[in-house]
């Protein structure tokens, strides 16, 4: 405490025999066409360098099983991808890394909740509804035995309606000037509804570290070879339209009125991209990584798993799954 | 009554002491340093209670004077009565005076020896000076020597009154961390009373256990060690405690700025004596008012935050008999740590969070024993002793959201606890069978049980219950040991110390044995000179695992399993030792050499493993080398006293699974260390104190490269550092003054000091970081300017 309050920081340039190496960065996707960043590491304070550590003279070559390959190789699960790069000004570096087989989830359980309803009554001049509501959902996971699985989830929200952007002016009337909106905003994660997410924060970092990074990421050491059902809880989502009024009269707009949900992906990732997230928590938000910058333990350096120690290559699959919720709006609106 | 709290006798001359003649001269020397000047032109063994010659200070002028004449003229109207008993000497006081000591510790207690057994101790083989001793790197501090440290804070400490001692490396910046000859914090054997003690600091290392008011003396060994320890592979520090005082009832109070303590003693009838030194942080009471701010500007959450420590220290002593003594003493320190924020609505609908968690760390120690007298020459200990470690860290978090419809409530608690706790039964004995031999031997039995950081963690949602406990389990080992030394005087030129410890370490099946010969000499070339020799092999057992440079909670002790091996430690030192005639001045000459086997350590990137995983996924094996000379001057007597310590140091390590496998320096590889000391009387009241330190940086992995860190993660940082040589930069050297004075007054002393007088804030670390103008910046880390403090005891 007393160190925190009463220390002091003071500029610094190190001299040291400082030699720039290859790096490699690689996030191989089966069913995509596998790409490759290479560049060079720089001294940390050399601003110059920061923005600009391309390298021009890279040459990449990966291999997929063994086997060289074009540049549009597509991945597949299973793959074991080799990437090699070499540069005569610093050097060559190389990665190997599997893509690892998609995992395909059932959705065990999906609970909207309506918190408050909102439509617009007939003596107002456009059609309008806001819908808040949470939304619980259970994922059902069924492990692999015979593999070590790493996952992490993402979600990405959808609407059919058109954004407010393109119905900005009514093109009959362009005088007669409205602004219209739609919008499906998918709330907050409650990332403390499902523990698992914290598997990988220790004791130590859960009594004395930050916040979590909230990242949707865990293995399956807890249930390996099991069916374990994943808790995703998504509070204060909401559902606004505002249109003219007029709007319902036309079955162009009815058909898609309540049409938006999310889209789930459950990647199923490599060894590397794990602990790169791993890494990255305990950077961002871990105690041993502030007080390694404090002297007071070991500065973390990035994890890596290229052949000179910068860079990730990683690899995954992702199955996916759609959550729709046009039934329950609508049912939500009729009920009103 | 005084209990025995060791009884050394010192070997003996073939001649009586009676017979000796002494040229000795001396103006308001300390007694006990006018008495090593006495043994070592006679040999004699001067047998006393410490508070026998507390305080006492004598002028003596005598040429080639036989002994007696020499002890009349010291003891003339102090009340100090001697016999001489063969090459024994027994000092007691005829009446209790009132002695003026200077910055006394607690309470000052007089031993009333007429009803007592002629005993205790005295000037014990180690406190002779270092030309008589074999050993190398001993040293008997006692509890004025620490308090007339200054240190941090103003909280008087062992481990920093060791770390201004040739050899020992402080960690990090104002902390009690000790290092030395190299070695890690965990290879330092802490002990209360010869009992283990796992965890010795408070508040992350800022203070040690060690309440200096409950302590007499401490014995520290660094380089040689006797045959009578092992366990660890770098020093051996063992704290003394205080017995009751025979004459009276006595206490005293003290209260500094972060803690205060009471000490009281006193005899229970003829036999018996109790003393208590109890001792608590108040810093809670500093943050109360901050938290309950924090807490009425806010609507929404309520803080808490609280710490505080406490030692509490107890010895009760009896005498059974003219040569039987029996004690029974307790340690209990205690950390405790709570902190967390709860929202202040608990309305029926909406969110509400409560997080909160608690820390409580500290440890137990009992110990129970006799000491037995067989004959004028054989002496004995014989104690029971359980001592534990335990941590204790729960996280519990309630989240709860209440709708119309439904409420969702996810509750999660994580419970982590540490502990080790060892049941000891050990013998000593202490065998002086002729006048050239002194010889010690023993054996103890422990058994052992780890806890390794065992969790727990329950989580309860709508949708899932996990009930899990990490793969942890609790460890059983049973130890045994034997030892046996034999003091051996040649003539009178020459001192041997011969012996070894032996050892069984048992566990899950496997059994370790450990064989460490012990060996040291002392050839006195000269009256004032003396060149010794000594190797020393050590077994470890039993490691700690550190993520930080700090003393945490978390830390867990850990015994050998799987396939790690015992740690061991082979050390040679040579010393070359000088006195001046008249026992002011003193000088040592140390080089070294320590070989280091089968350490254990993190790995590199050991983070990346999970807390599910076994504790031994994240460790390594590996070997280090220490190599050194240390270099003392002191002056022990007059109104200036003091020393300056000069260490030159060099400190490996190489582990297959840390740093590619190639050698890298320790983090604190010190290459040159000075330490100066000075304690200036300027009256019987007054005493000023200074302590300068300086020493290379420590080491430090500077990570200079970054690269563009990958898209796909979730780093905020747009780089990510690159890997580098570990601890492959030095940080600038280190240095600090500290002051501090003490002020005695009829009823009490004042002690004030000043931590970094001159407000030289040292480099702990270089950090990346943006300056001002959003340019990436390397940034040293300075911390701790000039710390003023001060504390009053009253003694009552």
């Amino acid at each position: 405490m007393a160190a925190a309050l009463t220390g002091c920081y003071q500029e610094f340039n190190p001299t040291t025999d400082i030699k720039p190496v290859l790096c490699i960065n690689s996030l191989v996707t089966a069913g995509q066409p596998v790409k490759v960043e290479v560049t060079h590491t720089w001294v940390y304070n050399d601003a110059p360098a920061k923005n600009n550590h391309s390298v021009d003279d890279a040459e990449v070559a990966v291999y997929a099983n063994g086997v060289l390959q074009a540049e549009d190789y597509v991945a597949a699960e299973g793959d074991e991808i080799r990437i090699l790069a070499s540069s005569a000004s610093y050097g060559k570096a190389e990665a190997t890394v599997i893509v690892p087989h998609a995992i395909p989830f059932a959705m065990a359980e999906i609970t909207p909740t309506v918190n408050y309803l909102h439509k617009s009554d007939s003596t107002d001049n456009y059609f309008s509804i806001y819908i808040s509501f949470d939304l619980n959902m259970a994922l059902k996971i069924s492990d692999r035995p015979t593999t070590d699985d790493y996952f992490r989830i993402r979600y990405y929200s959808y609407i059919s309606l058109p954004d407010s952007d393109e119905i900005m002016t009514d093109p009959d009337n362009p005088d007669d000037y409205e602004f219209y909106w739609t919008e499906y905003n998918d709330g907050i994660e409650d990332y403390e509804a499902e523990p698992i997410f914290r598997e990988h924060v220790g004791v130590f970092e859960t009594v004395m570290g930050n916040d979590s990074g909230d990242n949707m990421f865990f293995s399956d050491r807890q249930f390996a070879g099991k069916d374990y059902t994943v808790t995703l809880r998504f509070t204060d989502c909401s559902y606004y339209v505002r249109w003219p009024k007029d709007a319902m009269e036309h079955s162009e707009f009815r058909d898609v009125l309540f049409d938006c949900g999310l889209t789930i992906n459950l990647a199923t990732m490599s060894r590397s991209y794990y602990d790169e997230l791993i890494y990255a928590e305990a950077v961002d938000y871990g105690v041993i990584g502030d007080l390694g910058n404090l002297g007071f333990a070991e500065p973390v350096w990035g994890y890596s798993n290229v052949s000179t120690g910068a860079g990730v290559v990683a690899a995954c699959s992702y199955a996916t799954y759609t959550v729709n919720l046009r039934d329950f709006l609508e049912q939500a609106f009729n009920k009103q | 009554m005084r209990v025995i709290v060791s009884l050394i006798l010192m070997l003996c001359m073939a001649v009586g002491a009676g017979a000796q003649t002494v040229t000795i001269k001396v103006q308001d020397s300390p007694a006990p340093e006018v008495l090593r000047c006495i043994v070592e032109q006679t040999g004699s063994n001067f047998i006393y209670s410490s508070e026998v010659l507390e305080g006492m200070r004598v002028t003596v002028n005598t040429t080639d004077a036989p002994l007696k004449q020499v002890l009349r003229q010291m003891f003339k109207g102090t009340g100090v009565t001697f016999k001489i008993r063969g090459n024994n000497i027994i000092l007691t006081r005829r009446s209790v005076r009132k002695s003026t000591p200077i910055r006394p510790v607690a309470a000052h207690f007089h031993a009333d020896t007429t009803n007592m057994l002629p005993e205790v101790v005295v000037t014990s083989r180690l406190g002779l000076p270092q030309l008589e001793s074999a050993e190398i790197g001993a040293l008997k501090i006692t509890a004025d020597h620490v308090v007339n440290t200054p240190v941090l804070l103003g909280e008087s400490d062992v481990i920093k009154a060791l770390q201004m001692e040739p050899g020992v490396s402080s960690g990090a910046e104002g902390m009690a961390g000790m290092h030395v000859h190299g070695g890690n914090a965990d290879e330092n054997m802490f002990m209360l009373d010869n009992i283990p003690l796992y965890h010795v600091n408070h508040l992350g290392g800022l203070f040690s256990a060690f309440n200096v008011d409950a302590l007499s003396y401490v014995d520290f060994f660094k380089s040689s060690a006797p045959a009578k320890y092992d366990g660890r592979l770098s020093s051996f520090l063992d704290a003394r405690t205080k017995d009751g005082p025979t004459d009276r009832f006595h206490s005293s109070f003290r209260l500094g700025l972060t803690s205060g303590a009471l000490s009281i003693g006193g005899p229970v009838g003829d036999r018996t004596t109790y003393a208590l030194a109890i001792r608590r942080s108040w810093l809670e009471v500093l943050t109360v008012p901050f938290v309950a701010v924090a807490n009425s500007a806010s609507h929404d959450e309520k803080t808490t935050f609280g710490y505080a420590f406490t030692d509490l220290n107890g010895k009760i002593s009896h005498r059974f008999t003219e040569r039987t003594n029996g004690f029974v003493s307790v340690y209990f320190g205690n950390d405790n740590l709570r902190s967390g924020s709860a929202d202040k609505d608990k309305s029926l609908t909406g969110t509400y969070e409560n997080d909160q968690a608690r820390l409580n760390w500290g440890n137990l120690l009992v110990r129970a024993g006799v000491n037995h007298r067989f004959r004028p020459t054989l002496t004995a200990e014989f104690a029971v002793a359980y001592t534990r470690f335990f941590s204790s860290m729960k996280h519990d978090y309630l989240a709860r959201t209440t709708t119309s419809a439904a409420t969702y409530e996810s509750h999660a608690t994580t419970d982590t606890r540490n502990t080790v706790g060892d049941w000891i039964a050990r013998a000593d004995f202490d065998w002086s069978p002729d006048g050239s031999n002194r010889v010690r031997f023993g054996a103890s039995a422990t058994l052992h049980s780890f806890l390794p950081a065992r969790t727990s963690r329950h989580y309860t949602t709508e949708t899932s219950i996990i009930l899990t406990r990490d793969s942890t389990r609790r460890y059983a080992a049973s130890e045994f040991n034997i030892y046996i030394e034999d003091e051996w005087r040649i003539g009178t030129r020459l001192r041997i110390n011969a012996g070894f410890h032996g050892s069984l370490f048992t566990i899950g099946g496997n059994t370790h044995a450990g064989f460490g010969p012990r060996f040291s000499s002392n050839y006195r070339l000269h009256p004032q000179w003396a060149l010794k020799a000594a190797y020393t092999r050590t077994t470890q057992y039993v490691h700690q695992l550190c993520e930080t440079y700090l003393s945490l909670p978390t830390d867990q002790w850990v015994p050998i399993t799987g396939k790690f091996k015992p740690q061991t430690a082979d050390m040679v030192s040579v010393a070359a030792c000088w006195h001046s005639p008249d026992g002011v001045y003193s000088a040592s000459v140390e080089p070294y050499f320590k070989s280091m086997h089968n350490l254990v350590d993190y790995r590199d990137e050991y983070y990346l493993r999970s807390p599910l995983e076994s504790w031994n996924a994240r460790l390594c094996s590996g070997s280090g080398t220490a190599k050194g000379i240390d270099f003392k001057i002191e002056r022990t007597s007059g109104k200036l006293t003091g020393q300056v310590a000069y260490s030159l140091a060099w400190t490996n390590r190489k582990f297959a699974e840390k740093n590619g496998g190639r050698p890298f320096p320790a983090r604190f590889d010190h290459r040159h260390t000075i330490n100066i000391l000075l304690n200036w009387k300027l009256s019987e009241n007054v005493q000023i104190n200074a302590a300068w330190t300086g020493h290379s940086g420590n080491r430090f992995t500077l990570l200079t490269q970054v690269w563009d860190t990958p898209t796909f993660g979730v780093v905020f940082a747009e780089d990510s550092p690159l890997k580098a040589t570990i601890n492959n930069y030095r940080l600038p050297f280190y240095h600090r003054l500290d002051l501090g004075c003490t002020v005695n007054n009829r009823h009490g002393f004042w002690t004030f000091s000043l931590y970094n007088a001159y407000c030289h804030l040292n480099t702990v670390a270089i950090r990346r970081a943006y300056d001002y103008a959003g340019r990436p910046v390397f940034q040293k880390v300075r911390l701790l300017p000039i710390i003023p403090s001060f504390s009053y005891t009253w003694q009552f």
